[in-house]
């Protein structure tokens, strides 16, 4: 939408097929809620009782506390408003000089969507604060080969530097400063270094709240009774260390909101933790990832092995074919699988990241990967000798013995 | 030695849950209720049509501040 690729009718559900199905639905604020008298207040002063509550409140973006970030042309993305108000504005105004805050997928996304579009028209710079694009999905090594990749199709690519001030025209956005005291000219900036829970309701409620958001347990329940919560609004266990992390996702928002729908009506169903399972297309790269990250697997106290190797997407002969990347992290101590990352030239590889969540679900270790058996096909898979997941495995088993 | 024999020799991953306990019955639903859903996000839509489709006699009921909403 942002690109003006697509249109808000053609990515939302039509309101009314939540009328067909019976659901009632409401178009105002939730301004308050009370457990005790179970009800909720909205904006128009109506009120709402409820047997059971689910709170889906989601999160809002996080405006750094630099000043300018309040100037015209200054933008956060998160819901289809946004992404049309910034669509008008880059017409409208003809924006060429476009800045990034923020390395991460959302921003990078919308970054290669534009220079799609509009090919030879923007000067891109992207700025991150930690050392590497897509810090939360790849490593070093890794995203390195992305850094170069897009820096080849022309983006300014400023890892490791900090955003100090926006600096404007006539209330207009002009450019950014850097800590270095390095001035970027900016026509439009767009921030995206992640969102915070919307808790406001919760708070009504009196739930228990931890770091990461609401508390609940595996069966999606609050500490208040009657009161569910799911989805960003909601503190989440990683499935790998245990530990509790936001997991503000897409996938799991959907997840747990229909698992809190099955637990209403009776099933007995845990939530079994998150692993930050996402993907991304950027230009022709497609990029997946799984579980921790090494980089982040070593801050949680795991010595790792990790291994990488490259497969094709079709079998060497076929027309077509196009090369991909897979690294496995494997936990030492157990030998398990605990992370996964992927970068593809075509599209239909990137997918294989879902049989490594499967594999860290199941708990999988170094010698029953050597033994994965995947369905083959010339037109469809490398051939079984390039089988990634089993090779990574035995590499990672001769890894042990060395 | 076997692959599951190794397995079980080594150290596993943590297993200490560090989640909240919070001890409810499994809750059931009955025909009438209000089930109010706050947000149509990731969460909202998808549950509200599934809580419908598995309990049609409940009163299903979604609030959403924006006109139109949609999230990656």
């Amino acid at each position: 939408m942002v690109a003006g690729v697509a249109t808000v009718d053609s990515i939302t559900n039509p309101d009314q097929m939540f009328a067909d199905a019976g659901i009632n639905l409401v178009i105002a604020r939730a301004t308050h809620a009370d457990a005790e008298e179970k009800k909720i207040t909205l904006s128009d002063g109506r009120e709402l009782p409820y047997d059971k509550l689910l709170l889906g409140t989601g999160a809002s973006p996080v405006v750094p506390p630099i000043e300018g970030c309040d100037l015209k042309g200054v933008f956060s993305l998160r819901s289809a408003p946004d992404a049309v108000e910034i669509n008008n504005f880059l017409e409208k105004e003809n924006s060429r000089k476009l800045v990034l805050i923020g390395a991460g997928f959302i921003n990078l996304e919308v970054a290669t969507l534009l220079a799609s579009t509009k090919p030879d028209h923007y000067d891109v710079t992207v700025i991150e604060l930690l050392s590497h694009p897509l810090p939360l999905m790849l490593d070093a090594e890794m995203a390195v080969q992305i850094q170069e990749y897009l820096v080849e199709k022309g983006f300014k690519m400023k890892m490791g530097q900090k955003v100090v001030k926006v600096f404007g025209q006539n209330g207009k956005v002009a450019g950014v400063e850097l800590a270095t005291g390095e001035k970027i000219d900016a026509e439009m900036v767009l921030v995206s270094i992640g969102v915070k829970q919307n808790l406001e309701l919760a708070k009504d409620l009196g739930v228990e709240i931890g770091k990461f958001g609401v508390k609940v347990n595996k069966f999606l329940e609050t500490s208040v009774p009657d009161v569910m919560a799911a989805g960003d609004c909601v503190e989440k266990q990683h499935f790998v260390t245990k530990r509790p992390v936001t997991g503000q996702l897409r996938g799991p928002a959907v997840i747990q909101g229909r698992l809190a729908a099955k637990r209403l009506a009776g099933y007995d169903i845990e939530f079994p933790g998150v692993m930050n399972n996402s993907a991304v297309k950027l230009f022709d790269k497609s990029i997946a990832s799984v579980g921790l990250t090494e980089e982040l697997a070593h801050q949680e106290g795991f010595e790792t092995i990790s291994t990488t190797v490259n497969s094709r997407s079709k079998h060497g002969m076929i027309p077509g074919v196009k090369p991909w990347t897979l690294k496995l992290l494997f936990d030492k101590e157990s030998q398990k699988v605990i992370g996964g990352q992927i970068i593809s030239d075509s599209e239909a590889p990137v997918k294989e990241i879902d049989t490594v969540n499967a594999l860290i679900l199941g708990g999988k270790t170094i010698a029953e990967l050597t033994t994965l058996m995947c369905a083959g096909n010339p037109d469809c898979s490398s051939e079984p000798s390039l089988e990634p997941v089993t090779i990574c495995a035995e590499q990672a088993l001769q890894k042990l013995r060395a | 030695m076997s692959a599951g024999t190794i397995g079980k020799l080594l150290k596993d991953l943590p297993d200490e849950d560090h989640s909240p306990n919070f001890q409810r019955e499994v809750p059931i639903m009955k025909k009438g209720d209000h089930l109010v859903i706050v947000g149509m996000g990731g969460v909202g839509g998808p549950a509200a049509m599934l809580a419908k489709r598995l309990m049609p006699e409940v009163d299903v009921t979604v609030i959403r501040e924006e006109e139109r909403f949609i999230v990656r």
